[in-house]
């Protein structure tokens, strides 16, 4: 990736691991459900929907 | 299971798409195959690994200026490399600082301005061949190829090249 404006090179004191918490802590707060252990084995897109299953036998339909 | 938005990937990308989409409202499911969050963002643990360590991204390049927002927001402190180092030729040593930077930036501000001539979207190899082919720009090539392997994991005859600058 390239930032541009300059070539700075940061490390982050906390490691990425404080972003990743910051941004489970915005989708929970929100009411986003993250899934875990779902690997996706198959996308049907249609107009009305997207359908998605897991290796699960889970299906989810997204408008 | 119903819901508006569906998002494979719980790395940072689909994370952060989850909670903007959230935000405006939207329902959002997250699927995530590993039974950890975040992707190439892998944080290890004392007792995972006998010292806190970063199994994956690490670092941030550039100004870079989404990330560092999301990053001040997050409430991370970042901590500029005050130093560079070479060991391409097998012996590490210090490099000039100052010339190291002049190079890596004008590297860049060629690259920029070669990627923002761009209409539509094609691969880095095909970038590469199409804009650096000649001798002389053999070690930039070289860095491009190095990052796009190393750093995004990826295929440069597949990655994208727009995506290797962040606007």
């Amino acid at each position: 990736m390239i930032g541009g404006g300059g070539y700075i090179q940061s490390s982050i004191k906390e490691g990425y691991g404080i972003l990743l918490r910051y941004l489970e802590g915005q989708c929970l707060k929100n009411g986003v459900q993250i899934l875990l252990n779902e690997e996706v084995r198959s996308i049907d897109i249609s107009d009305k929907e997207a359908v998605v299953q897991t290796q699960n036998g889970n299906y989810f339909a997204g408008r | 299971m119903n819901t508006d938005v569906l998002i494979v990937g719980a790395g940072a990308a689909g994370l952060m798409a989850a909670s903007k989409l959230s935000l405006a409202g939207k329902k959002v499911v997250v699927l995530e195959a590993r039974s950890r969050i975040g992707g190439r963002i892998y944080p290890l643990s004392i007792q995972e690994f006998g010292y806190e360590a970063m199994g994956g991204a690490e670092f941030v390049h550039g100004d870079a200026p989404i990330s560092r927002q999301l990053l001040s927001e997050a409430g991370a402190t970042l901590d500029h490399a005050e130093e560079w180092w070479d060991a391409r030729s097998g012996e590490p040593h210090l490099v000039n600082h100052g010339s190291h930077l002049d190079k890596a930036s004008a590297t860049d501000t060629l690259l920029i301005s070669k990627l923002q001539e761009l209409r539509s979207d094609m691969a880095v190899a095909a970038f590469l061949d199409l804009y650096f082919a000649d001798d002389e720009y053999q070690e930039l090539r070289a860095m491009v190829v190095q990052r796009v392997e190393g750093y995004d994991a990826a295929d440069p005859k597949r990655a994208s090249a727009l995506a290797l600058y962040e606007r």
